[in-house]
């Protein structure tokens, strides 16, 4: 562990608001970017990341430093992502099961349900914030194991290494589902391309 | 033995796609997938798709986090500990009550065959007679006569 890292973490164990502070200003970005690209909506990402923070100064004493810290930082997030994800799920499941009853029972008028509206560009190159969007829908719909790994690989340029660390996976493991998550983002972006 | 199906041919190719990509794939494997491409318009065609989909994922816009992070997190902490959480620790909690316990036994044990060795000790025992005074015969007479 390097000397810096090492003081930081002990400064964090003594409960010092300072090293707190430094530690957020360090891996803010990047635990954003993770949550955001999991989730697909900012507002979510954002109280994610901070239970995030606040996950790990509360857990820091059980960090004893046998991988590196922001290998640790990253498995909190990532866990922190597949448990919102289920969440959010369940919450959507339970939305929609309201609003079917309250439909069927004639308390609404019909309005339109909140599904993600599809992309109207099939031709044309796509760039910029369009490319974006479509990018985000397509990682939306993979499952939530090949998507943190296509986040940590091919968007965080993260080695493999750090990977199976991050995710406790064994290393054909993560080739072989990463594989098929780029191989799916490849058939849904087939279109647009 | 029959030879594979055409798709099998290239499923077994296309299975290799990422590791190509990644670099990670053996000399060997990489110059027969290599050769194979050169006589595969199919596979050659989902390779670049692939290469195209990996280099749109690596170019997805580097976002930062919102301005006022920082400060809502620390806010958020402070909030819900109501102040506990900062602050330097008393010893007792950082050190397990366990550790602490032997080591003040020890010291105690340390402490009490010190005090025990040493001439000036409290604790030193009375088991030898005092060494009776000596009487020096150029010593003069300090009992006044009768």
């Amino acid at each position: 562990m390097p000397i810096r890292e090492g003081r930081l973490i002990r400064r964090l164990k003594d409960r010092d608001e300072q090293a707190f502070r430094e530690m957020v200003e360090e891996y803010r970005d990047r635990v954003f970017r993770l949550t955001y690209r999991m989730l697909g909506n900012r507002e979510e990402a954002e109280d994610l990341a901070q239970e995030v923070f606040i996950t790990i100064f509360k857990s820091i004493d059980s960090f004893r430093g046998d991988s590196k810290f922001s290998t640790w930082l990253y498995r909190v997030t990532a866990n922190h992502c597949k448990n919102r994800i289920k969440y959010l799920a369940r919450r959507h499941d339970r939305d929609r099961t309201e609003l079917s009853e309250r439909v069927e029972g004639g308390a609404t008028g019909g309005s339109s349900m909140a599904a993600p509206r599809p992309v109207a560009r099939p031709d044309a190159q796509l760039e910029g914030a369009q490319l974006e969007q479509i990018l985000q829908q397509a990682i939306a719909e993979l499952d939530e194991e090949q998507r943190i790994l296509v986040i940590l690989r091919d968007v965080e340029d993260l080695s493999y290494e750090e990977i199976c660390a991050i995710t406790e996976l064994p290393d054909g493991t993560v080739k072989s589902r990463l594989h098929r998550a780029r191989m799916a983002l490849r058939k849904k972006l087939l279109k647009h391309m | 033995m029959s030879s594979p199906s055409p798709t099998s041919h290239h499923d077994e190719f296309e299975a290799r796609f990422s590791d190509y990509l990644d670099g990670s794939l053996a000399a060997e494997e990489k110059r027969a997938l290599e050769q194979h491409l050169e006589s595969c318009a199919q596979c050659r065609e989902g390779l670049t798709e692939l290469r195209k989909t990996v280099s749109a994922l690596s170019g997805l816009h580097q976002m930062a986090a919102p301005q006022n992070f920082d400060r809502d997190v620390t806010d958020a902490i402070h909030r819900r500990s109501s102040g506990r959480f900062f602050g330097r620790r008393a010893l007792g909690d950082r050190v397990p009550f366990e550790l602490l316990a032997l080591l003040a036994l020890a010291l105690g044990l340390a402490l009490y065959f010190f005090l025990r060795q040493s001439d000036t000790g409290s604790l030193k025992p009375f088991d030898r007679e005092p060494d009776a005074p000596a009487i020096h015969e150029d010593a003069p007479n300090v009992v006044p006569r009768p």
